[in-house]
């Protein structure tokens, strides 16, 4: 009866995205071969989706449609503590709708608007971001009709290094399992990482299984949800190379990438 | 040919003008073409209608014929004007778009000779063949799977990049007989049919907009067709034209949604009990806060009294200037004390002299006194012998008369009779008394 091709991201039935920010102070070091830092990247790249949403959802009338909810988790920006990502006239807000968004962007880069500045100050809690991640999809959930519509995506950008896992990172594989159980009728949570890093030259997109690479990058690849058909059908449809078991995994992939990504993980 | 429009748009639109399929015919040259302009396009209902128009005016087979006149008319919307938003950020929004064009699937068919009609499609827009037996043929998916995977749209800028060729076209030649039905779907009917064949028998009898927006919305909340803009266009090849199109009237519209803001009530909980220190912070700011405008009216108060002050002082200031000005100057001072002194001491003189001179005038005047008493008297006691004498006794006049004789008078006889002659000398005798007296002083 549910069937999510049969879905409709639209106002009546929104889609809720989660970005959780990476604002550690490791986050200060060069991106691959750029001469930006990570945080300037991870910055560029929310501020890019953000606005590739405004995309989809912009009417011939000037009207933007509230076909999105996004919520910003930044993480890191102090010690141990999780906070709202969002600034200006929308700081202290959890999720806001693509049109309020929009409403009140913090200034304009070349003609685009952004909503996200760069940090990289403390360590890196992403437990406790996951957690809230966690809190936030329930309620969104049991809220209106959300039951009804898209299951919400959280989409973790992050240099992998997690401060506050446990041992053998049994804290923050627990949440995440917590996560993944959460559902609408159209299905369950996804959760879908992207690793960025200092090291230059090996990109890697919707991998089926990570061999090489530090532990924090395998984690962050079996943190990550599978791609379910659609995806995989949507990401075939980009030009990506994808199997059958490809996990929602991206290291070092540029701004296109992660829009791709987005398209990829939200029907049209 | 005999047409049958089915119309309504999605629910998330509100009203029928905002529907994003459109469709052409013509019944010269019996061909009718479908579109669906995808919503992420730069008003790709307008780039819909554009290329249905042109294939309906001219229809071709020929996918590259198509091409190129879909190209000229890509031009066309390419430089058509545009007002942008006032908001700097939808208008970076609705330039965007305009850069990536517009976006639209299409179907295109004619009924040909020799009971064939010919079809060009180009993605998701399906055609359904129902003939008397009630078996349907589809039309370019035969599966929801295969239709799904559809990535073939005709973009405007592509077209003009020449980045669309013939393999985004599906050409067919399809037989049918006269009472065969061709029922053109765009991709969410098209969808349901593939999915649920039997529901095509319930779509072809809809016969007005009430029982059209009921199949809709029932198969909307069952969710089993996607909300999205709904068009169907059923055929007969007929000899008569008769054309019946069902959409919404005028007045028709889906209610807006209420915009409530979801607010995330376990994480508000936790901010609400860091902002308890925040409303504790509150307090002791609105208690400074309270403190600094006392303090502020206090000082604007002093400042007020200050400045008053200072008015005051000025104007004292002034007045002494004014009085230092005005008053001589400190030498002058000095000589004038010594000039008022000096001209004391000759007031001082004066008065001296004049009190001494009042004292001549006064011994002066005594001394005229004494002397015009001296003169005057006799004219008196004339004037008075002469009208009065007076009476005296015979023994007084015996007296006098002996003390004039004494005295020398002459004249004078003891015979006892006072006469004028005796009261002259006795006037004259006696204001020689009074002078020989005053000398002896």
């Amino acid at each position: 009866m549910y069937d999510i091709r049969n879905l409709t991201i639209s106002s009546t039935n929104p889609c809720l995205l989660v970005y959780l920010i990476d604002q550690s102070g490791s986050m200060s070091y060069q991106f691959g071969n750029a001469l930006h830092s990570q945080a300037v990247e991870v910055a560029n790249a929310i501020n890019d989706i953000i606005y590739e949403v405004g995309l989809r959802c912009i009417g011939s009338g000037g009207e933007l449609k509230n076909r999105f909810e996004i919520a910003i988790i930044g993480y890191g920006k102090e010690e141990n503590a999780v906070q709202s990502g969002w600034e200006g006239q929308l700081s202290g807000k959890w999720v806001v709708s693509i049109k309020n968004i929009f409403e009140f962007p913090l200034g304009q880069d070349n003609d685009k608007p952004i909503w996200v500045k760069p940090y990289a100050n403390s360590n890196t809690p992403m437990t406790k971001a996951f957690e809230n991640a966690k809190r936030l999809c329930k309620d969104w959930i049991e809220w209106g009709n959300h039951r009804d519509c898209h299951p919400p995506i959280i989409i973790n950008i992050t240099d992998g290094e997690a401060t506050d896992a446990g041992d053998s990172f049994y804290v923050l594989k627990n949440q995440i399992e917590q996560i993944k159980n959460i559902q609408t009728n159209y299905g369950n949570v996804s959760i879908l990482n992207i690793h960025i890093s200092t090291r230059a030259g090996d990109k890697i997109l919707f991998p089926s299984e990570v061999t090489s690479g530090d532990k924090f990058g395998r984690l962050l690849f079996e943190m990550s949800s599978p791609l379910d058909d659609n995806m995989i059908r949507i990401a075939q449809q980009k030009g990506y190379n994808i199997q059958n078991n490809a996990r929602g995994y991206v290291f070092n992939g540029n701004a296109t990438d992660l829009i791709n990504f987005l398209n990829i993980g939200t029907p049209q | 040919m005999n047409i049958t429009i089915l119309q309504l748009h999605k629910r998330a639109s509100y009203e029928f003008k905002y529907i994003q399929d459109k469709y052409a015919y013509n019944l010269d040259n019996k061909s009718i073409a479908l579109a669906d302009g995808t919503t992420q396009s730069f008003n790709s209902e307008i780039w819909a209608e554009i290329i249905t128009r042109q294939f309906v005016s001219n229809p071709t087979f020929i996918p590259l014929d198509l091409i190129d006149s879909f190209t000229k008319n890509a031009e066309q919307y390419k430089y058509s004007k545009f007002e942008f938003s006032f908001n700097p950020a939808k208008a970076s929004l609705e330039k965007a778009k305009q850069k990536k064009g517009g976006t639209a699937t299409f179907i295109g068919l004619q009924f040909a000779e020799n009971n064939n009609i010919e079809i060009l499609s180009c993605g998701d827009t399906n055609l359904f063949l129902l003939n008397a037996e009630n078996k349907i043929t589809p039309f370019p998916y035969a599966d929801v799977n295969s239709l799904d995977a559809n990535n073939h749209f005709i973009n405007s800028e592509q077209l003009l990049q020449s980045k669309i060729d013939a393999t985004f076209f599906k050409r067919k030649s399809l037989e049918h007989k006269p009472n065969d039905r061709i029922i053109v779907a765009t991709d969410a009917l098209s969808r349901l049919i593939l999915q649920k064949p039997e529901i095509i028998k319930e779509l072809i009898e809809i016969s007005d907009f009430s029982a059209l927006l009921q199949f809709c919305i029932k198969y909307w909340d069952s969710k089993e067709l996607q909300e999205d803009d709904i068009t169907a266009i059923i055929l007969t090849n007929e000899n008569k034209n008769i054309i019946n199109k069902i959409c919404p009237p005028e007045d028709f519209s889906f209610p807006k949604e209420k915009e409530e803001e979801f607010i995330p009530t376990s994480l508000e909980q936790e901010t609400t009990e860091s902002k308890k220190s925040d409303i504790q912070m509150n307090k002791i700011r609105n208690n400074f806060n309270g403190m600094s405008n006392d303090l502020n009216y206090v000082v604007k108060k002093l400042q007020l009294q200050e400045l008053l002050l200072m008015v005051v002082i000025s104007l004292l200031v002034g007045i002494l200037i004014l009085q230092l000005f005005l008053r001589p100057s400190s030498d002058k001072k000095d000589t004038s004390n010594k000039k008022i002194k000096s001209e004391s001491t000759i007031v001082e003189r004066y008065e001296d002299s004049i009190d001494e001179l009042k004292s001549d005038i006064k011994s002066l005047k005594e001394k005229i006194t004494a002397l015009t008493n001296s003169k005057e008297e006799p004219k008196i006691e004339k004037a008075r012998t002469e009208k009065v004498i007076p009476k005296l006794s015979k023994e007084d006049i015996k007296i006098r008369q002996k003390e004039l004789i004494q005295a020398g008078y002459k004249t004078i006889t003891p015979d006892g009779n006072w006469g004028e002659q005796s009261e002259k000398a006795w006037t004259d005798y006696q204001t020689k008394k009074i002078e020989k007296k005053n000398n002896e002083k």
